[in-house]
């Protein structure tokens, strides 16, 4: 009898962008396409890219070498100068630099002997900065000259709305919020305060604004101060709190914030939106620091990101950071609305962070909890303050959509940027199975004056190249690991018209991945 | 009055505590403050606290500031 020999059947896998983000809730064997288990300080600024993100650069130091800043902010003075960075230091001491790209940066003192805990808030005003923590007296610097105003109500929290500084988080008065006079923040009457969910036994912990209302945050709740004349106030969410005050930000006219229930949306008129349910997992308090939430900041950078640095449990300063990218999210075909964009991980050095504008320069500032310094986040550096870091992509367990079989992994084409290694892991085992280096750097052959005729190659060089690799890994389960032990930095190029910008970003870049695999028999 | 239509700073108050020196406030306290207040010559002392959960529609301005004297701390906090 004639035997009839078959080949098995080839398949393949072609990567859908990493734009879903990471999705640590759900099964690892049944994320959506986009998504991924493991992205950590990685950037999705270009959709379907994962691309390392850029380091922190040292611009000099502030203080004695065993102070760390703990409040930072961005004084913008309109014509009377340039902003000036202001930050609080752990010895109690307030600097400013009126140019915190100079390296090393010039500080002056504007105040000494004040609390070194108990972060300050910011707000400014009829151009001064009024600040506040609860601890010192609420101040004023209007660029030259610092101010104390000791009847004013000593608050750990200051918004200002509807031309009027708001305070809140006064020993004593945990519903209170107080309000200075209209268009002078200097001057605060006896009866302009208002308690809101009085006796509730929870604390304000938030004050912020969209403008039109002055949102008052609790732990477990927040409302609405509808009415600056009358204090009138309403229930907003009678169930999502706000853990940070400076855990609030804005961005693209949406106010998001940190709660202990995850990263939220506010509506104001209709309760919060949890943004961050691929996540749940990580609000569990074996996971972050519950006592340490009143130290997560918000920071923006760019147009299409809001991240948050937080405390992980063991660490009572934030540790990791949470980056959603809005933009990102789909389109609601019916309605025209943004669905949910992606988050990343990300671990920098971030106690506190201020962004600054200003002539040709649009930069984040990020506070080191490790040294006395002010670093510049997102730098054209391959590394955090000197230290070198690593970014990883894990993708889910890919199975050719047929989990029961042995596979054959015969080939996998990468599309790419940089420097990096790509490891193929197998049946959900933590080892690699294999590990390749892939260098896309190496620039090709090209022609030159120098060579002989007909080697090399027409410039320029690309930036995006392919590289095809042979894993010869069987399993059920594949998870592709894109990871480096890198400190270069590098480059993507963005077309504008015929004309393309070379843009410094970290060192490399996942574009696609292409998976040719046999599906084989099913095995024990 | 509402409570934005009463003058009276903080401020104003703060300079009142440093002349009442009596260590547990009492209610010598509130007619201190009646007094001071009186001096002011106010067309009225009663706020309008309907917003207040834990007052009344309207409350004495000297109950307003004793409601809420714990923030002033003492003179030299």
């Amino acid at each position: 009898m004639a035997v009839q020999i078959v080949d098995p059947p080839n398949t393949q896998i072609v990567s859908q962008g990493f734009a879903g983000g990471v999705n640590i809730r759900d099964n690892i064997s049944s994320l959506q396409a986009d998504e991924a288990p493991i992205m950590e300080n990685g950037v999705l600024d270009e959709k379907g890219v994962f691309g390392k993100r850029r380091g922190c650069m040292s611009m000099g130091t502030v203080g004695a070498s065993g102070d760390r800043i703990i409040s930072s902010y961005t004084f913008y003075r309109g014509t009377a100068g340039p902003p000036q960075v202001i930050v609080q230091t752990s010895a109690g001491t307030l600097y400013c630099t009126n140019d915190p790209t100079a390296n090393p940066q010039v500080w002056t003192v504007i105040a000494s002997g004040l609390s070194g805990t108990a972060p300050f808030s910011f707000e400014t005003f009829r151009h001064k900065c009024y600040f506040s923590n609860g601890v010192d007296y609420y101040s004023s610097w209007d660029g030259t000259t610092y101010t104390t105003y000791p009847s004013a109500p000593k608050s750990k929290f200051l918004r200002l709305w509807k031309d009027t500084m708001w305070a809140a988080g006064v020993t004593g008065y945990d519903d209170r919020v107080y309000s200075s006079n209209a268009a002078d923040a200097e001057t605060w009457n006896v009866a302009n305060w208002v308690d809101i969910a009085q006796g509730d036994g929870d604390q304000i912990t938030a004050l912020a604004t969209d403008g039109n209302y002055l949102i008052v945050f609790k732990r477990r709740r927040h409302m609405v101060i509808f009415d600056p004349a009358l204090f009138s106030n309403r229930i907003v969410d009678f169930e999502k709190g706000c853990e940070s005050h400076f855990g609030v930000g804005q961005l693209e006219g949406n106010i998001y914030f940190f709660s202990r229930q995850g990263i939220c949306q506010y509506y104001g008129d209709a309760p919060s939106r949890i943004i961050s349910m691929k996540l749940d997992p990580f609000f569990d308090p074996r996971v972050v620091n519950l006592n340490a939430l009143a130290s997560v900041w918000c920071y923006t950078f760019g147009n299409d990101r809001i991240g948050w640095s937080i405390p992980e449990v063991g660490s009572s300063t934030p540790t990791v950071q949470l980056e959603y990218y809005p933009r990102l999210g789909a389109l609601s075909p019916y309605l025209g609305t943004r669905m949910l964009g992606p988050f990343v991980f990300h671990r920098f050095p971030c106690q506190c962070t201020a962004r600054w504008r200003y002539g040709t320069q649009d930069l984040l500032f990020t506070a080191t909890p490790l040294a006395n310094k002010l670093l510049q986040a997102f730098a054209a550096i391959g590394t955090d303050d000197g230290a070198a870091f690593t970014a990883t992509l894990e993708t889910g367990a890919l199975s050719f959509g047929n989990p029961d079989p042995t596979k054959y992994l015969r080939r996998c084409r990468v599309v790419g940027r940089g420097q990096f290694q790509v490891q193929f892991k197998r049946n959900f085992s933590p080892a690699a199975a294999k590990t390749v280096p892939i260098d896309l750097t190496s620039s090709q052959d090209l022609w030159s004056i120098g060579h002989v005729w007909n080697t090399g190659a027409w410039g320029p060089d690309a930036t995006l190249k392919e590289i095809m690799i042979h894993p010869d890994v069987y399993a059920k389960f594949f998870q592709i690991r894109f990871t480096d032990s890198s400190t270069q930095v590098g480059r993507k190029i963005l077309p504008v018209g015929n004309v393309r910008y070379s843009l410094d970003a970290g060192e490399w870049g996942v574009y696609l991945l292409v998976l040719d695999g046999h599906v084989l028999g099913v095995r024990d | 009055m509402m409570p934005r239509d009463v003058t009276l700073t903080r401020d104003e108050v703060s300079k009142w505590f440093e002349e009442y020196t009596i260590e547990e406030p009492d209610q010598s306290l509130r007619d201190f403050l009646i007094d001071k207040i009186n001096g002011l010559n106010l067309e009225t002392t009663i706020v309008d606290t309907t917003v207040q959960e834990g007052l009344g529609p309207t409350t004495e301005l000297a109950d307003l500031i004793l409601a809420d004297i714990g923030s002033y701390g003492s003179p030299d906090s």
